[in-house]
């Protein structure tokens, strides 16, 4: 989805760095808010955003004969808020225009909105809506990460669709949507798996992280702590 | 234990879709794909951009090399926290124990 250096023109290129930066702004006040008040959720934080740095790393050949990369953002948006990642993805994107050659930093903004904006918003819907409906924690999470990341894909190619509109701006829409979005799904469906594993594996280890975070309830974290099997007593 | 059944199915599933084009999609291989397909697209009907990056990896070999670091540095990061949290979740839990056991001694004592 990283959209390359050059591939906006320069007015698209204002008009999305003025959209995503209140977002990201919000985001590094909650991060520092965050670690003031609870210094304890740095690690996660830090894993957070690593998980979306290897995610975007890693090009993966899809079923649909191309190739695309993961995004890794529904796990961070579903701990710590969508503004949280529109903030953590700028070093990420920063790091790729300018060391890789991939994406860009005139088309930083446009990417930002789309994998730090957009993703992680509808990431967080998703969760929302699955609990709401009584949907178990890995379900949930499984369709934040899914929805998260092909919904970063739907913007970059609105994105490009909108500045690119040629013959027409459906046609243009229609040709990029395929190019991203048809791709994406079983990458999605792939990171969303992925996404479970790492939440699960949280949520056994660090389950009182995520009780104060309000995304599990303290009665599910005390069940983390439950031997596997009963215990048996010494002869004595 | 932490995985179960239900994880090595999913850790089965991703090894599945990701196998998959390897083993049967060649186009799917090759570049960057769907990141290098948009920008061709609009140079196709005539798109010319009008800024262009400072610096290129010198070939794809390289690239390829440079995206490996970033994963490297991602997975280190992430594998020193998850590690941390592993040997959190596992002194939690012998405290745990080590608490109940006492519980059950005093209350059979008494």
């Amino acid at each position: 989805m990283h959209i390359a250096e050059g591939f906006l023109p320069w007015y698209w290129c204002v008009f999305w760095y003025a959209l995503a930066i209140p977002f990201i702004y919000h985001g590094v006040i909650q991060i520092r808010k965050l670690r003031k008040e609870h210094p304890e959720m740095t690690p996660l934080l830090a894993v957070c955003g690593a998980f979306i740095f290897i995610m975007s790393s890693l090009h993966v050949p899809s079923v649909t004969g191309s190739s695309s990369h993961p995004t890794g953002n529904g796990l961070g948006a579903v701990f710590f808020g969508a503004t949280v990642i529109s903030a953590i993805c700028v070093p990420i994107l920063v790091f790729q225009a300018l060391v890789l050659a991939h994406g860009g930093i005139t088309t930083l903004g446009a990417n930002d909105f789309s994998m730090g904006v957009v993703g992680p918003f509808f990431a967080v819907f998703a969760w929302k809506i699955a609990r709401k409906f009584g949907a178990g924690y890995g379900v949930a999470i499984f369709l934040a990460a899914f929805v998260g990341d092909w919904m970063t894909y739907v913007t970059a190619a609105t994105e490009l669709g909108m500045a690119f509109p040629v013959p027409t701006f459906a046609t243009a829409w229609v040709k990029m949507m395929i190019i991203y979005s048809y791709t994406q799904i079983p990458i999605s469906i792939a990171e969303s798996f992925l996404t479970v594993i790492i939440f699960d594996y949280i949520m056994k280890s660090r389950p009182d992280l995520l009780v104060t975070l309000k995304v599990i309830k303290p009665e599910d974290a005390e069940k983390q702590d439950e031997p596997e099997e009963p215990q048996k007593k010494h002869p004595r | 234990m932490f995985w179960g059944k239900k994880h090595i199915i999913f850790a089965l599933i991703i090894i599945g879709l990701i196998a998959y084009p390897l083993l049967f999609e060649s186009k799917a291989v090759s570049g960057l794909g769907s990141d290098d397909a948009g920008p061709a697209y609009m140079l196709a009907h005539g798109y010319h951009p009008w800024v262009t990056y400072l610096w290129t990896p010198p070939n794809s070999d390289v690239e390829s090399g440079l995206f490996a670091i970033q994963a490297c540095i991602g997975g280190a990061i992430m594998g020193y926290f998850l590690g941390i949290f592993h040997v959190q979740a596992r002194i939690r839990k012998e405290e745990i124990k080590k608490h109940k056991k006492v519980e059950d001694w005093t209350e059979e004592d008494i």
